[in-house]
């Protein structure tokens, strides 16, 4: 289990370097709902390169030296679990790209149970922490990356897809 | 209400299908009920607090969480258990009463 | 016995809030996440420019529309933590007044990795004010963008401050209530409900940001 340090005379938790807070689905679809309504057209690329800078400095703070890809993608998935936020199979990508299969997504569950389902997919946070996992695992440049969600359990999908293209 | 004196309190769907069972025992729990709930992988009773809480973790099926000294359970079952949610409740309620 | 707030944030920083086998935390009745504080700022504030350089009305617009998802996170998570068997083993114990349950509520909150809340003035029924030291949305910003030049940017912690006000002295979560929509509607559009306003924020130069909750 990762060892997040809170400090008691701040009230702040970390972990790899970042600043972690507890939120619930409610809260965390909302927020999507009100900066996909106020950016629009441009939401999808602020959420999922905010996540991927996010998710990719932690991955990258807490890597065990000397590790491998498989080592790291593991540990991306451990994480993201441990994190609340379902769970990743890397198995069919590689540095060269491939898909990623999510099941449980959080983004998604969440999104279907406050709002219904919807019309494109959800999961641009989940994009972002898979384009992170995969930089750091495979030592590549995240603007290389471009994860798209084809299927989404928020569009009516069983289960949530990503494709990784690698530039 | 069961041959045990377990009641149905509450069950309902959760986030993305995990269901939620709320029973009531005809006694407060007592620490060593927690025995006998098989399987738990993760165990946290926290008896340094004024109403001691726990948390049973067995993964695949659910998670216990209620009060030592309240009559009251929550279940929340996995959802690959969720078509034997209310089944698995009772049985482990049952098991904790009988002890 | 008085509410205990260091005594809250240890109990409940202590639960082993962690994702299970299926990469969910279920949690007070819900289901949580232990999120990225960046996250929540860079999309919040990129809208928030966003909004501004479109002009007033969408700024404003969009100010509310973040303080709103900080409704339903107060109403859901605050709503759903004081009907919560953790509740009732770790805060319940020291209630004595209604007063008491925002004291609760807020040491609760110190347990989530926001910063340190703390009550500075509770008029039961008719306003609240609450200081925060390194709110996370501030320590964002200041981060990312620097000093504003006017202007919080405590969304989150604008809304939440409104939500635990309407919770205990519009609405009443002690009888515990349904949180449904209904009871969110009633709670938060309501001539009587409360309303936040941060009058302080770091992000803005103050030492602590400050909100006020006040009938609207």
């Amino acid at each position: 289990m990762s060892q997040f340090e809170f400090d008691a005379k701040t009230n702040v938790a970390m972990l790899g370097g970042q600043s972690m807070v507890f939120h619930c689905h409610h809260y965390n679809t909302a927020l999507q709902r009100a900066v996909e309504g106020g950016l629009g057209a441009a939401a999808p690329d602020v959420l999922t390169v905010a996540a991927q800078e996010s998710a990719r400095l932690q991955l990258s703070a807490l890597a065990s030296k000397g590790s491998g890809p498989q080592e790291r993608l593991a540990h991306a998935d451990k994480l993201f679990a441990e994190l609340g936020f379902g769970r990743l199979d890397f198995s069919e990508a590689g540095a060269r790209g491939g898909t990623v299969k999510v099941s449980n997504s959080h983004y998604a569950m969440g999104w279907v149970s406050k709002y219904g389902e919807r019309d494109t997919p959800t999961c641009h946070f989940v994009s972002g922490f898979i384009g992170g996992a995969l930089a750091v695992a495979h030592n590549l440049a995240p603007e290389r990356i471009v994860v798209t969600e084809t299927r989404c359990l928020a569009t009516g999908h069983p289960a949530c897809r990503f494709k990784v293209e690698v530039l | 209400m069961t041959a045990l004196g377990v009641t149905l309190l509450v069950q309902r769907d959760c986030l993305g299908g995990e269901r939620v069972v709320e029973l009531q025992l005809p006694r407060p729990v007592r620490l060593e009920d927690l025995d006998v709930v098989e399987g738990v992988v993760h165990r946290e009773v926290l008896t340094s607090l004024p109403r001691p809480f726990f948390r049973l973790d067995v993964p695949g099926r659910f998670l216990l969480t209620g009060i030592v000294s309240d009559p009251r359970l929550r279940f929340t079952v996995r959802m690959a258990a969720r078509e034997r949610a209310v089944e698995l409740a009772l049985e482990t309620a049952q098991r904790m009463v009988a002890t | 016995m008085a509410v205990n707030n260091d005594a809250i944030v240890q109990a409940v920083s202590g639960l082993r809030l962690v994702g299970n086998e299926d990469g969910l935390i279920p949690a007070f009745g819900l289901y949580l996440t232990r999120h990225y504080a960046s996250y929540y700022n860079r999309i919040s504030f990129a809208s928030l420019h966003a909004a501004e350089e479109r002009g007033e009305m969408e700024a404003r617009a969009m100010r509310a529309g973040l303080v709103d998802a900080g409704h339903q996170c107060a109403f859901f998570t605050f709503g759903g933590i004081m009907m919560s068997q953790e509740w009732d083993a770790v805060v319940k114990p020291m209630i004595e007044t209604r007063e008491d349950w925002v004291r609760g509520i807020i040491g609760v909150v110190n347990a989530l990795g926001w910063g340190v809340w703390k009550v500075e003035n509770l008029q039961g029924g008719k306003e609240l004010k609450v200081s925060i030291g390194n709110s996370y949305e501030s320590t964002g910003y200041l981060e990312d963008y620097g000093k504003r030049a006017s202007g919080g940017v405590c969304f989150l912690a604008t809304g939440g401050v409104a939500g635990i006000m309407n919770l205990i002295y519009h609405g009443d979560v002690t009888t515990r209530p349904a949180l449904d929509d209904g009871y969110y509607k009633r709670l938060f559009a309501d001539a009587g409900s409360f309303t936040g306003t941060e009058v302080a924020c770091r992000a803005h130069g103050a030492e602590r940001c400050e909100i006020v909750a006040r009938r609207g």
